[in-house]
Parts: C-alpha cells; structure tokens; sequence
C-alpha cells in the first residue's frame, strides 16, 4: 500500500470503517490521521483499504514583505532552529527557509523596519565550514551597503563559532551584524524565536558596528540579550538563555520594544573592511588524562596551528612535552586555552607551565578556546608567522578581557 | 431548574473522563505530588501556528487576540520539561501500562504503536503551547444497566498547568501539575438521558480505579460532557463532581433552548446588520450613574450602540441573550455592559435611556446598550459582540464551554478543529511488544465484579472492605501494607476504620510514606496490631517517627511484667475470668495481649 501523503483513505480496521488521511508509513505500520486530528500508527495487516482519493493541494499563505519606509534591515538565511519546520515524513526537525511566518507575530515589525529577506543556504549549523564563512561574510558585505543593519539567522550549536570567524574577518563595519537563532523550533507556539528576532531587528537598527549574537536573556519571553561575537557560548544544550557572554556583560538588553545598553562597544564605522581569507588548517585538542603522545601529533599532523584546551590555568601533562616540542619543531604554532568553562590561561604560576612557555606555547589569556581556534584561522590566513603570537596576545575585536570582575557570568 | 422535555430534539450525549495517574510525570522524573512552596516564577507569550496542513486552529486564533503575557511558578515537582526549556523524555513506563490496562479493560482495541501527537493550546495552560497526547485504543465499551455505551478512543496525555489566577491582562499558572499523566476515555454520542450519564461517569472512573494508580485528590478525576440537541455539539469542560454532570445537563438544555426560541423571535423580527459602537462620552458625562462616573474617571470611554431586533429578549423572562454577548466580552478582559432590557437602572434614568434612543435612532424592537472600555478596545467588543450574534443567529450553538460551581458554564471558545493537532516529534513512535500486551491484557480487569471477587479471595478480607479498598483506589497501598504486615484482614481493618479515627481525632493526615514506614518497622519489631495504632497515634499528634519507634510505650508488656501485673492485682482482692484483662489494662499504657494474660491467670 503505498499512497501520497494526504490521500483520503476510508478503512476498515478491527471491524470500523474509518475515515482517515494517510501521513506515512514506516516498515509494516502505517501512520494516519482521525478526522478529529489524532495520528494513529497501525499494521498494514490489520487494515483494508476500501477507498481512496487523491490528496487536495494544500494552498499554503504566503504573505510578502511590506516595502514601507521603515529602517532597511537585510535579513539573511543560513538555516537552523530559527527558521526550521516539521518534516511530517520523517518527524524530524528540517530547516526551511520561511522567515515570514517569525516576522508576522509582530505586526508592528513591517511599520518599522524594511526588510529584505535573502537566502544564503538552508542547512543545520553543525554542518556549517570554515569556507562558508568566507561566503556569508561576502554576503554580509554586499547586504550592509544596502541596508543599515543586517541579520544573519543561524544555528546555535555553532553560532559563537561563525560570529566570531564573521567578527575576526571585519576589521569595521557600516552597521550592526545580528547573528540570531532559537532553542525551540518556530513550529511551537512557545518558540523563543519570535521573540528572538524581535529583538534582532531592534539591534540591527543601532549604531553598533559589531558582529553580535541576540538570544534570550532568561527563560522569560520579557527580555533579549546583545553578546559580543567574540566572547559569546552556548552553555546549556535546550534552554532559551543558553548563550551567556563569558566573563562581562551583555552589550545591550531589548525589553518592552527598547534597547537598553549595559556595557561598551564599538560603534559603526563610515567604510566597510574586510580581510576574507582562512587558514583551514587549524584543529583543536582537549586534554585529558590518557592523551598520548602520538595522538597529540596526529591531531597536529599537517596543521599550520593547534589549539589545546588544558586544564585550569592552561595545563597538560609532562609526558607530552617531547611531542609538543616536536610539533612546534615541524612548524605548528601552539596555542594554550583552557577547559575551565571560564577565566585566563596563565603559563608563570605553576612549574608546568613555565616549562610550556619555555618550549614557546602561546597563552590565549582569557580568550575562549573556540575563538582562540577562530583568531588562529584568520590569523594565519592574512598576516606574516612572525606575527602570529604578538597578534594573538593582542586584543583585537573584544575577544581579550584585560579585566574581570566579580559578579559577571562566567 | 426544571427539566424541560423538547420531544423534538433527540439528546445525544458523550463523555471524556480524565483521570490523573500517581505514576509520577508522563515526560519526565517528576513526582506528581507537590511538597513545597513557589520555588521561583517567569513569564510567557504563546503564538499559534500552523499544524501539518498549513491550516492555524480558529480556537487558538482567539487566543491570540487576548495578547496575554502568562506567568508560571515553579513547583518542586517541576523541572526543564515543564518549562519547556527541555524535550520531553521517553513516555513514563507505568503510566502507559496503566492507560493499556485501562484499555482492555474497557475492552478497547489496543494499537501496536503509540504516537503522541500535540494538540496545541495557547491559552497560557501549556507552556509548550500544546498538550502531549496519543490515542492508545480505538472502540471498545462499557455496560451500565445492561446497556452497552460505545468507546470512541482512549488516550493518555499531559495534565495542564494549573490556573492560580487570571487577571485583566496576565494569567498567573502553577508547573505542579503540569505533565501528570492523564487517561481520557471518550464515549460516542450514545448516552439518552442525564441519569445514564452519570452512570456510566461513575463506571468508568470505578474501573479505572482498579489498577489502583489513579491519583486521590479532589480533581484527580475531571469529566468534560459533550452534549447536542439538534443545535451543534456543545463541549463542557471540567466538571470536577459526578453530582454535577446531571446539572450541567440540565442547565444547557434549558440554555439551548430559550436560547433558540429568543433567536426564533429575533429572526422573525428581521436579524440583525450588526452593531456599530459610537462615542456617548460626552453627552453621558452629567449621569449620576455611578458605573458611569467610576468608568470615566478611570479613563473609560462610554460607547453607546444599537442592537437591532434584540430588544425584551437580552434579559425578560427566560430569555439571556444579554449573558451570552456578556460571556463572549468576558474573554477580553471586558467586564460587561448595561442593556435596555435592564434600563432605567444602574442610576441611569429614563430620560437618559430615551436620549440614547434618539440619538441612535432606535425603534420600537431594538435594544440599546452602553459600554464602559478604554478607547483601545472599542474594536475589540464592537467585533466580540457582532461575532456572537453572528453565530447565535446560525442556530448552531457548538462551542467549548468552562463548567462553572454551581452547574452552569460559560462560553470559552470556539470547538477546536484537526488543525489544531500535529505530531509531537521529539518523541519517536512507540512500539508495544505482544508480550506486554499479552501481560497487561491479562491483568486487566474485565468488570468490577469480577476484579472485586478476585480480590476478596485472594486476600481473605471481607467483600464489603474490598469493595471500599477498590472503589477508592486504594488497592496499590492495601497490598503493600498487607504483605509488609502479614495479616491482610488486620491491616484492611486498621486503614478503613482505626486510622481514619485517629486521624479525624487529631484532624491531620498521615502521609502514605509514613504509613508504610511505621508499618514496616513495628512489623520487624514483631509488635501487635495495638502497637501499631498507638505508634500511628502518636505520629500523627506529632511525634517523629523514629522517636515512636524506639519509644518503650509501644512495646507490649512481655509475660514476666504481666505476671507481676496478675499478681499485684490478685493480692489486691477481686479478680475473676470476666475482669482480668479490663484489670491488667487499667495498670498499664503499653499494649497488652489478652492471650497472655489469660494463660498467666489460668495457669497460676
């Protein structure tokens, strides 16, 4: 028995005849649906089919965008939660590419701003790549000259990564780039994306000239929080407040249709720049007790740099001193982050370190590990070796914190 | 109420009875009981959207227009899940179990394969939005008075948040009980008469009280009743009594029908073009109304409108138009109106009534109303009341209505369509095995009788004490307390009798936990049934129960302190068969066996 989904089937099962639309069928079990809306999944065997007909074309509601005079605002599309729907074949969570059903809820938001919606690609952000960025940012270049801020829907899982990569490859921008995504799909009336994007579009509307990422401040629906693309991560795996910014606070909050601004940034600049070439060649190891030697340099094998995330104030084991040597003998910079879900990598405290620091490891200070990797590409891909460790040390888009005080998230 | 005989009409009417399951939280680790305060809160919005079809439930677009921010308190008994900052987990285990035991016992064809489904609802009592539920059985019966009703399905699902309070523009929910694992039976329209309903209301819940896994507290068990007359099927939600259901029926019958004689009356008059509501501010401003003043003082706008053809039938006699467009302003937080069937009155005078008339050209049949809003919601009600009308004037009356106390309902929104469900799908299709079914299918219970004879056999106690023991759900707790006790007939004794004495003594409960803890320890100590009772006394007046447990006035007197006791009396003068015991025990406190006593005495 095989039927396109909505076909209208009448049953006959456990001796009712039934009227039922036929969703889909999964090895012996088909999966239909009760006229009161209720999806039942019954063996084949079980059932026979007096009668069926062709499904009806579903017209779906499709509203365009007002062109009004509001702020021009580019939104751009990369897939992920934000903008994903149900796949009633699979049951799965696809991403799709219909913003307009997030922009509806706030009617006021097409009074307001302009927006002209561009699709970069539509996939899940775990399978975003480093050459990707190098495309978007090209996106974002050309969309910030003709709008006064651009948002750019993305994934979470690896949001912070593509924020910061974005971040790194713009030296100044003309306007604020707005990455935004959600925790829960859009197809929930509880999705953390309306709100999310309401808060997006307000950023995108200021004066900054920053890449950041706007997500909920709590599990509330009352207040969305601006990060900073370099010092931004995904803390928790589900909840709406996952993204934190590590070590400081939020740049700005978005509450009752207003943005409030908490900490400094940068503000725009009159002339875009951008510097978009990536050194691929990058990887990243977590040290744990156990890691070898020989892992250590297949990690690097190849590699212009490796990011090791140490532990505490930017530790591994002495037994791995020989490879480390070897591996920065070869060429390879290394770079030492560390595991702690926050704070500085400091080389001089502890005999191990300073016996790192001896062999030429580069400190990240307080940089998080994911950036360290994301500044190690960008680096390595438009400035001379020489360069590398000053640049690293250096703070270049917020991604250092000279400074941490007591009573910010961490 | 008088029950009014529309011959004319034939009733139908089905049932869904709810019952909350006490296996801990259908998607989650959470117990389903509460023990403690408010642990913290935070808010809400809710948006609908569209189902699989791409069609937006018209219900939950009612919803919407509300624009109500919801807040929710945390309960201990709430995690991530019921936040909705975290998928579901896999289905609770026992609480499918049970929802299948139900289901063949009712006799229900149960599905191989379970798929939860959501069922979006957004007025605040979900925070998903949806409600979690799956159909686990199709068909099946129950027979009341030796006439079989037919089951449509049966479905297992999330319990709603509970309301804690509503406000004009915010809802305040409870996460305690929230994600309770629900059983819903629904029955086809095949129930006659009020008295049958309830019949086959208490059947139900008594058989599904058998598994000994329904939850006691008072709105543990919640019946919606779906009613026709010929004038659209009309769901009334939450009837938390079984006494209630008869009223219920009765106080909607007598609803339709006056309802649909006014409207016969309005229709011959010539209908209705709907309303146009008109600034009045002004020329009212002088009233000594005192609604009036108080509404323009709190920065009202009095709205004066003319209702065609509904004049004497708002409110004269049986005839309630005016509550119906009432309850549907209601819904948006607006409090009410004055009509001309209730004017003069509310201090506006006749002459104020007539002005209005003129100013709004009314005749001789048409009512006239005024309407105390913010300027922001003249739209709001101008649209509420002409909606309402509208669908009064269809005779088709079908809508979802909110049981009120005292039998009667209020209208609560339109009848949710299919578009209001699609697939839940953080959770895969569950598979059940044969072998589960087979298990389960056995265990069920197949009536009451039979399930009540079983019992009483089994663990040789009276059938009228087995009877109250299933009726009340309490089959789970006699069997574990009678095997931690050992004698089944002492422990039914002590949980329908001396425990609830001691209880209504003291005026305080001994949780189940407890209970089961004192039973288990007075039970390896070897002590009697009278220990026991005091041990259950004195925890109740407050004692911890360690203390009691190791406390020396439980212990029974062993045969050597008796004998001392025998003695003393003895010397002491009068003793015979007859007083021994009532002697001994005027001794002591502690617990005293009889037996003993009476050998000491006989043998001495």
């Amino acid at each position: 028995m095989d039927f396109a989904r909505g076909t209208k089937l009448t049953i006959k099962y456990n001796g009712n005849v039934m009227e039922v639309t036929y969703i889909s069928r999964d090895e012996d079990y088909l999966t239909v649906k009760l006229q009161n809306g209720y999806n039942i999944t019954i063996p084949e065997n079980k059932i026979d089919v007096l009668k069926s007909s062709e499904p009806q074309t579903v017209k779906k509601k499709r509203i365009t965008l007002k062109h009004g005079n509001g702020t021009p605002i580019s939104l751009i599309t990369t897939g992920g939660t934000i903008v994903s729907a149900i796949d009633y074949e699979t049951g799965a969570v696809h991403p799709s590419t219909d913003i307009r059903r997030i922009i509806d809820r706030y009617p006021y938001m097409e009074e307001k701003y302009t927006i002209a919606v561009r699709e970069f690609d539509n996939i899940l952000s775990e399978n975003m790549q480093p050459e990707m960025w190098i495309k978007l940012a090209g996106v974002v270049k050309e969309e910030l000259g003709k709008s006064h801020g651009v948002v750019v829907s993305h994934g979470t899982d690896t949001m912070s990564y593509t924020a910061s990569a974005l971040a790194f490859m713009f030296e100044s921008l003309t306007g604020p780039v707005i990455m935004v995504g959600s925790q829960r799909s859009s197809d929930r009336p509880s999705s953390d994306s309306f709100g999310n994007m309401e808060g997006a579009m307000a950023f995108s509307s200021t004066n900054v000239g920053e890449i950041c990422i706007s997500m909920h401040s709590g599990t509330s629906d009352n207040s969305i929080s601006l990060h900073r693309g370099t010092r931004t991560r995904k803390m928790h795996s589900t909840r709406r407040d996952a993204f934190r910014t590590v070590s400081g606070k939020p740049i700005a909050e978005f509450k009752n249709k207003n943005v409030d601004f908490l900490s400094e940034y940068k503000e725009k600049s009159d002339k875009i720049s951008l510097s978009d070439k990536i050194e691929e060649a990058v990887s990243m190891v977590y040290f744990h007790p156990g890691l070898s030697g020989q892992d250590l340099e297949k990690l690097s094998e190849g590699k212009r740099a490796i990011i090791i995330m140490g532990t505490g104030l930017g530790h591994i084991s002495q037994s791995l001193f020989p490879s480390v040597r070897k591996i920065m003998s070869m060429g390879t910079k290394v770079v030492m982050t560390t595991q702690c879900m926050a704070g500085r990598v400091n080389l001089n405290v502890y005999s191990t370190g300073r016996e790192l620091k001896k062999i030429g490891v580069v400190s990240a200070g307080n940089m998080l590990p994911e950036v360290a990797l994301t500044k190690a590409m960008y680096l390595l891909g438009n400035y001379p070796d020489e360069d590398f460790e000053s640049m690293m040390n250096m703070n270049m888009r917020g991604e250092i914190m000279e400074r941490e005080f007591l009573g910010d998230c961490y | 109420m008088i029950a009014i005989n529309t011959k004319d009409k034939k009733i139908k009417i089905g049932l869904e009875i709810h019952l909350q399951l006490s296996t801990g939280k259908l998607f989650c680790k959470c117990p389903d009981m509460n023990n403690s305060g408010i642990k913290g809160k935070f808010s809400r919005k809710l948006f609908p959207t569209e189902n699989e079809s791409g069609d937006v439930d018209v219900a939950a677009l009612q919803e919407e227009r509300k624009n109500v921010i919801y807040e929710y308190e945390v309960s201990d008994n709430s995690c991530l899940v019921e936040a909705d900052e975290e998928p579901p987990h896999e289905i609770n285990a026992d609480a499918l179990d049970t929802a299948l035991q139900i289901a063949f016992s009712f006799n229900s064809e149960v599905l191989n394969a379970v798929s939860v489904m959501r069922k979006v609802v957004v007025d605040g009592s979900n925070t998903s939005g949806f409600q979690r539920t799956a159909v686990v059985s199709t068909g099946g019966y129950v027979t009341v008075n030796e006439k079989k009703v037919g089951l449509t399905t049966i479905c297992i699902e999330e319990d709603s948040a509970r309301r804690v309070e509503s406000g004009n523009d915010h809802t305040v929910f409870s996460l305690d009980r929230l994600g309770i694992p629900l059983v819903e039976i629904s029955t086809a329209p095949d129930i006659e008469t009020f008295q049958e309903a309830v019949d086959v209301a208490r059947e139900i819940g008594m058989r599904a009280m058998l598994t000994g896994n329904i939850r006691r507290d008072s709105d543990a068990i919640r019946q919606d009743v779906n009613f026709s007359m010929g004038y659209g099927r009309v769901e009334i939600k939450g009837i938390s009594k079984l006494s209630l259901i008869s009223e219920a029926l009765i106080a909607e019958e007598n609803r339709q029908k006056f309802l649909s004689e006014a409207i016969g009356i309005f229709l011959e008059r010539g209908g209705f073009d709907g309303t146009v509501l008109i600034d009045y501010t002004e020329k009212i401003a002088k009233s000594e109304s005192k609604i009036i003043q108080k509404g323009i003082a709190a920065g009202n706008r009095i709205f004066a409108g003319k209702l065609e053809n509904l004049g004497g039938i708002l409110k004269s006699g049986n005839y309630r138009i005016g509550k119906e467009l009432a309850d549907a302003l209601k819904l948006f937080s607006i409090g009410g109106f004055i009509h001309s069937d209730e004017l003069p009155g509310y201090g506006i005078t006749q002459d104020e009534v007539n002005e209005i008339k003129k100013f709004l050209k009314s005749r001789e049949n048409d009512a006239i109303i005024l309407i105390s809003i913010p300027e922001s919601k003249k739209d709001i009600a101008q649209d509420a009341i002409n909606k309402r009308v509208e669908k009064l004037l269809s005779l088709d009356f079908s809508e979802t209505r909110a049981a009120n106390e005292d039998g009667t309902s209020r209208f609560l929104r339109p009848i949710s369509g299919s578009g209001r469900m699609y697939p839940e799908t953080d959770i895969p299709t569950i598979k059940i095995k044969n072998s589960r079914m087979v298990e389960l299918n056995s265990a069920a219970p197949k009536s009451f009788d039979q399930a009540l004879s079983s019992f009483t056999d089994e663990w040789e106690i009276s059938r009228q004490e087995a009877e109250i023991i299933l009726a009340t759900g309490r089959k789970k707790e006699f069997i574990e307390l009678a095997k931690l006790w050992g004698k089944p007939r002492e422990m039914s004794r002590m949980i329908l009798q001396s425990i609830p004495e001691i209880e209504r003594k003291y005026r305080k409960k001994l949780e189940y936990g407890d209970l089961k803890t004192l039973v288990e320890k007075i039970a390896t100590k070897n002590y009697g049934r009278i220990s026991l009772e005091m041990a259950i006394d004195q925890c109740i007046s407050g004692k911890s129960i360690e203390e009691v447990v190791i406390s020396d006035d439980i212990r029974p007197l062993d045969r050597n302190e008796l004998k001392i006791i025998v003695e003393r009396i003895r010397k002491s003068g009068d003793i015979r068969k007859e007083n021994i015991i009532a002697k001994v025990k005027n001794e002591t406190n502690r617990p005293v066996d009889p037996k003993i006593v009476m050998e000491i005495y006989q043998n001495s």
